[in-house]
């Protein structure tokens, strides 16, 4: 019995003992592993979160896809890019773009010299194979296109169903795959489509079931880089050059590294001088301690941030003066100042658009301006029949007026705006308290109606205006069961009636940008006089940018007004060569 | 036929497994469904949040993917759950269709039981050892030391100690040179460049990745050990057994290890036998921070994006681990005192 107790603490012991050992020596032999050798000079890295397989996968049109947002335009090329302050596409792997003379066919000429990496040819084929994938899975392109007609080699045509100048957009930034890969399910789709089959049909039911299982091994590339899924790890994605490309020699790096994660996990990296670009927003701490580091950070254009959104089915925010008495009384200014201090800032118009959108897209001088003004505010309040007794604002009915303000309090920035601005109505003497929500139901709240006031989103980062007024009046009101409960039927002082369903259709129709600038500047108008929701802050976001440290970034500072999430300028200038490495 | 007491009582605890497990389970589907939001609010929310998508866009994806019988109702859902449950299947992902479930579930969790196992194991064996020494030697100086730092240790989060290891191996230049870790290349479970298998190279790789959240596993929980062992020792000592061992001239190394030591880690030993059951859940906020891809990490997604059947699937692995390694503890503790199971049988 004591032999075998001995026996088993050896054992046990040996165990410990190895353990140790194996821990230590694979600690202390750090270059063993290829992984761990120095790493080379020439790499870009970058960061945007991916879920690994067996969730992650390949095939880029199915939900965790391992796509890598903007990052993938360095492997699969777009038939353009775009660059925002001159308004203007730049062609990428089509060579020119026309509008027919009857305004009906899109015509794009592609160039000639691409191939794939994996040895084929890049024609118009592949052209057709992603939009009828995009069919497929039901992207909103199809709302304004009818058909994709391959003409020749490198001419493909697209049929146009709505005539808007969007199109363009939609057209010319999806990412290209190849028919090699996705040219089985865009055959399919076609033919159900000539045997008159639509989304409804059982066949076609099973076919997104089938391309929903889809899972390619291989990822077909025309860009500078190609991503081969043995060189993806739950750490990063080595992009590794794609020597076939015809702009491998213009990019200045040997591989683009992705790395996976978010704030937490990326930091330590940051702080390691890994990084070469990050959009992700840290905490102003962290951002400090960057630059400090010798990094630099790139500001962006406060295209969107946070509003608050009016129950207009609430009493007396039903009232217009109501609404615009409680925009002469918040501080925009202020409140942007202490949301996220040296990120949010105060909105100057209240049209619903972002300030530099506004400017482009309306005439300024004809809209209200709601600076702080308690005279004016008081004034508009005692016209839609309240009273202040005792310091506090009174309905008709005797009742105080008293209200929330819903916003998520995990959010940071929203939270300190939602108490800063309850503050700031209580001292006026509408009393107002915060309501810290979970994110979850935010949305779910305002769809409902649930909500007196409450923080969410406006404005957008894509060119056109239609989008700023997307998830306010349309998600969040006209499409939600009850929302802000604001009718999209107004009668106005500055443009009279208006239908904002019917403006908004309007809004992207035509080729015309002047026709489509006055029915945006209605909306905007109407939007400034019946205030639905009152823009407070817009983020100016700071990206992450090793210039100086790491890498050059060259000199055309146009780009950073791109939006950083859908015309990425960082991949724009590497695809144009204009960022390198430094010694 | 006489049942005996050992069976009686295996039977018993066994139906009370089993109720607690479909009790749980249930709790589990109703709780998940009365979250607020829903799938489909959540992944247009995100691909307009994070990915910049427009409405329209989020939707026509949302819709693409979604295309699952959510309309069902809550009873013909229980149903199918419950049956899901019986023969561990729970179908695919919602956000990764055509992804089982119990394969991303086989595929994160040897992850997490490594470290986590492996973290609870070594702090166990460390705290129980130091434990130990600290009940024997009370009068020697480093006792209120190290029971000091047991103190501190556990009082700490665990998240915080994995910051600080973060910043002490991997950002912190010692003496102007490299960070002792190079940590941009230990996140993940192994480096791309090895072959998974039983070969050196790899378990290498793999101790090395988990090298840091094994350690901070251990730190966080050395100190409850330390302290469990000294407090339940020190009671151990002045037991009568004890000092009559004393009297009967045992050697001191004899009274420690067979008197003392067995005694002493008889209630501390049921208590590791419940945790190994924790250990399935992982960690959410470790796994995270060193981009570890275990459960934990896998749950945090499945819940920030509702994936109910995901959901429900890591719940229930986590529900049986520790509802089993309740009904050993109460095995283990029935064999080494057998009033309990005499109790029981009467």
């Amino acid at each position: 019995m004591k032999s075998s107790v001995r026996f088993g603490r050896k054992i046990l012991t040996l165990l410990v003992l190895v353990t140790l050992v194996l821990l230590v020596s694979a600690c202390s032999d750090r270059d063993d592993s290829s992984e761990l050798k120095t790493q080379k000079v020439t790499e870009f890295a970058g960061g945007w979160p991916y879920a690994t397989v067996p969730t992650g996968h390949f095939n880029m049109f199915v939900a965790n896809a391992i796509e890598l947002k903007f990052y993938r335009e360095l492997h699969q090329l777009p038939l353009a890019t775009y660059k925002a302050s001159s308004d203007e596409y730049m062609p990428m792997l089509a060579e020119s773009w026309e509008l027919s003379d009857d305004n009906q066919q899109i015509n794009i000429k592609l160039r000639d010299d691409a191939t794939w990496q994996t040895g084929e040819k890049f024609t118009s084929q592949d052209v057709w194979t992603t939009f009828m994938t995009y069919k497929l899975v039901g992207n909103p392109v199809w709302n304004y296109i009818e058909n994709v007609e391959v003409i020749n080699d490198t001419e493909v045509s697209f049929s146009i169903k709505e005539e808007t100048t969007m199109i363009y957009r939609y057209i010319l930034r999806k990412p290209i795959v190849d028919y090699k890969t996705y040219g089985t399910y865009a055959d399919q789709v076609n033919e159900l489509l000539n045997e008159g089959k639509d989304e409804t049909s059982e066949e076609w039911k099973a076919l997104v079931g089938e391309f929903n299982n889809f899972r390619p091994d291989v990822v077909n590339a025309t860009g500078p880089y190609y991503l081969d899924p043995s060189n993806v790890s739950q750490s990063h994605v080595e992009l590794i050059k794609n020597d076939k490309s015809f702009l491998a020699d213009t990019v200045n790096f040997e591989k683009v590294l992705v790395y996976n994660g978010d704030v937490p996990d990326l930091t330590p990296l940051v702080l390691n001088k890994r990084i070469d670009y990050l959009t992700h927003q840290f905490p102003p701490a962290s951002m400090e301690t960057f630059k400090n580091a010798g990094y630099g950070t790139i500001e962006l254009q406060g295209v969107d941030g946070l509003a608050v959104y009016f129950n207009s089915a609430k009493k007396p925010l039903d009232q217009v003066e109501v609404r615009q008495a409680i925009a002469h009384v918040i501080d925009r200014a202020s409140v942007g100042e202490l949301a996220l201090p040296g990120i949010t800032k105060g909105t100057e118009y209240v049209t619903g658009l972002g300030d530099l959108m506004t400017e482009t897209w309306v005439d300024t001088s004809k809209l209200i301006d709601y600076s702080v003004d308690f005279d004016k505010a008081t004034e508009l309040l005692q016209s839609a029949g309240l009273t202040k007794t005792n310091g506090k604002w009174v309905l008709e009915d005797g009742t105080s007026l008293k209200l929330t303000i819903q916003a998520p309090s995990t959010w940071t920035d929203a939270a300190t705006a939602a108490m800063e601005v309850a503050q700031q109505l209580t001292a006026f003497g509408i009393e107002t308290s915060f309501d810290g929500i979970d994110a979850l139901v935010r949305q779910t709240n305002i769809n409902d109606g649930n909500f007196d006031l409450a923080l969410s989103f406006f404005g957008t980062g894509q060119p056109h205006p239609f989008f700023a007024y997307e998830t306010p009046l349309l998600m969040s009101n006209l499409n939600a069961p009850k929302g802000m409960g604001y009718s999209m039927t107004q009668q106005t002082e500055s443009v009279g009636h208006v239908d904002l369903a019917e403006l908004l259709n309007q809004s992207t129709q035509g080729w015309d940008d002047e026709k489509q600038k006055m029915v945006v500047e209605k909306i905007a108008y109407t939007v400034n006089e019946t205030v639905p929701y009152l823009p407070i802050y817009s983020k100016w976001a700071q990206n992450i940018s090793s210039e100086g440290l790491r890498t050059d970034w060259g000199s055309d500072e146009d780009l950073y007004l791109n939006s950083a999430g859908d015309d990425n300028f960082a991949v724009i200038k590497i695809l144009t060569g204009e960022l390198k490495p430094i010694e | 036929m006489k049942i005996n007491n050992t069976v009686l009582f295996i039977i018993k605890r066994l139906l009370k497994m089993l109720f607690t497990i479909w009790v749980v389970t249930t709790i589990i589907f109703f709780l998940i469904r009365l979250m607020p939001s829903n799938p489909v609010d959540r992944y247009v929310e995100e691909q307009m949040v994070q990915y910049g998508l427009s409405a329209e866009e989020a939707r026509a994806k949302a819709s693409f993917l979604f295309s699952m019988d959510l309309d069902k109702s809550m009873l013909e859902q229980y149903i199918t759950y419950l049956g899901q449950v019986i023969r561990l299947d729970f179908g695919d992902s919602l956000l990764s269709p055509g992804v089982p479930v119990m394969a991303i579930i086989a595929e994160r969790l040897p992850w997490t039981l490594f470290t986590v196992g492996f973290g609870l194991l070594l702090s166990f064996i460390i705290g129980i050892s130091a434990g130990a020494i600290l009940a024997y030697r009370r009068d020697k100086w480093y006792e209120p030391v190290v029971s000091g730092i047991a103190s501190f240790l556990s009082s700490i989060p665990d998240f915080l100690i994995a910051i600080f290891l973060l910043i002490l191996f991997g950002v912190v230049a010692w003496g102007g040179g490299n960070p002792i870790l190079p940590i941009e290349l230990l996140r993940g479970n192994y480096s791309m460049d090895v072959t998974p298998g039983f070969n050196f190279a790899f378990i290498k790789d793999a101790i090395m990745h988990g090298f840091l959240p094994i350690m901070t596993y251990t730190v966080s929980q050395v100190g409850i050990w330390v302290l469990l062992m000294k407090g339940s020792t020190i009671s151990t000592l002045s037991a009568d057994y004890v000092t009559l061992a004393k009297v009967r001239g045992i050697k001191p190394r004899r009274i420690l290890s067979a008197y003392v030591g067995r005694n002493a880690l008889l209630p501390i030993s049921t208590e590791f036998a419940m945790r190994l059951g924790f250990i399935i859940g992982g960690s959410l906020i470790i796994e995270q921070l060193f981009v570890y891809q275990g459960i934990g990490l896998e749950l945090l997604k499945a819940t920030s994006g509702q994936d109910y059947p995901l959901m429900q699937g890591i719940f229930l692995i986590m529900t049986i681990a520790i509802v089993i390694s309740s009904f050993l503890a109460e095995i283990f503790y029935a064999v080494l005192d057998p009033r309990i199971k005499a109790k029981e049988g009467n």
